[in-house]
């Protein structure tokens, strides 16, 4: 048992001091929950408002006058928090740039299932792929290309001239047969 | 009268009967006959 914390401990410190710094500041909380059972961890990190709504530490208009001006400590730093008290929305505590770099770096490493929940994380980007496609109108699920007008009709002619075509050497010899065009009837409207 | 579009544009007395002949055609790369037609366009 303490060996494998231990092998564990080594492993952590090779991380990327960056990761490092996060997971300190911000411990995932299945990890929280797993050596002693945490009172003040109601849940994961939350959507925005949903806790404020939910934990009991802090109801949602204080009685006290004190204005909250952070956010609680299960707030999920990748999303955006509305102050209840001043209606107020802050933004989150990392950009969707830093968010990116955090995700590719705890995916090298094999952590992201340890990050809290963001638009950037690989199965939110699957899921937004798989339902828009490739960002061209009509790759999305269950969609189509339009495709330009000669695009859309390019079959049909292609088919209607290999037919002129067949019908050619023979609407030749009747042309020549009657006089070069003198007898000719079928000229098109 | 292969349907590729390719035309050619003659002029003819308003009394002649209409112009046919065997002229090549670039887009399949032969010799088709062309029969006269109505000037195409939104005219």
């Amino acid at each position: 048992m303490a060996l494998a914390h231990e092998h564990h401990i080594r492993l952590a410190q090779k991380l990327p001091s960056r990761l490092l710094t996060f997971f300190a500041r911000y411990p995932p909380p299945v990890l929280l929950q797993q050596p002693a059972t945490t009172p003040a961890a109601p849940d994961a990190f939350s959507s925005p408002n949903a806790a404020e709504a939910a934990s009991p530490t802090e109801p949602a208009t204080p009685t006290s006058h004190q204005p909250t001006t952070t956010p609680p400590q299960t707030h999920n730093p990748f999303a955006p928090w509305r102050n209840p008290t001043t209606s107020r929305w802050r933004p989150p505590v990392f950009s969707a740039r830093r968010q990116a770099e955090l995700v590719k770096l705890a995916a090298a490493h094999g952590l992201e299932s340890l990050l809290p929940p963001t638009a950037k994380g690989s199965a939110e980007r699957a899921s937004r792929r798989e339902e828009h496609g490739l960002r061209v109108k009509g790759t999305g699920a269950g969609q189509r290309v339009k495709g330009k007008l000669w695009e859309r009709t390019l079959k049909g002619r292609l088919e209607g001239r290999r037919k002129a075509m067949e019908g050619m050497p023979g609407m030749i010899e009747m042309w020549k047969q009657r006089g070069h065009g003198r007898g000719w009837k079928k000229w098109p409207k | 009268m292969a349907l590729t579009g390719y035309y050619k544009t003659f002029t003819r007395p308003r009394t002649h009967r209409p112009l046919s002949m065997l002229k090549y055609d670039p887009v399949v790369r032969k010799k088709v006959l062309f029969l006269e037609q109505k000037r195409g366009g939104s005219r």
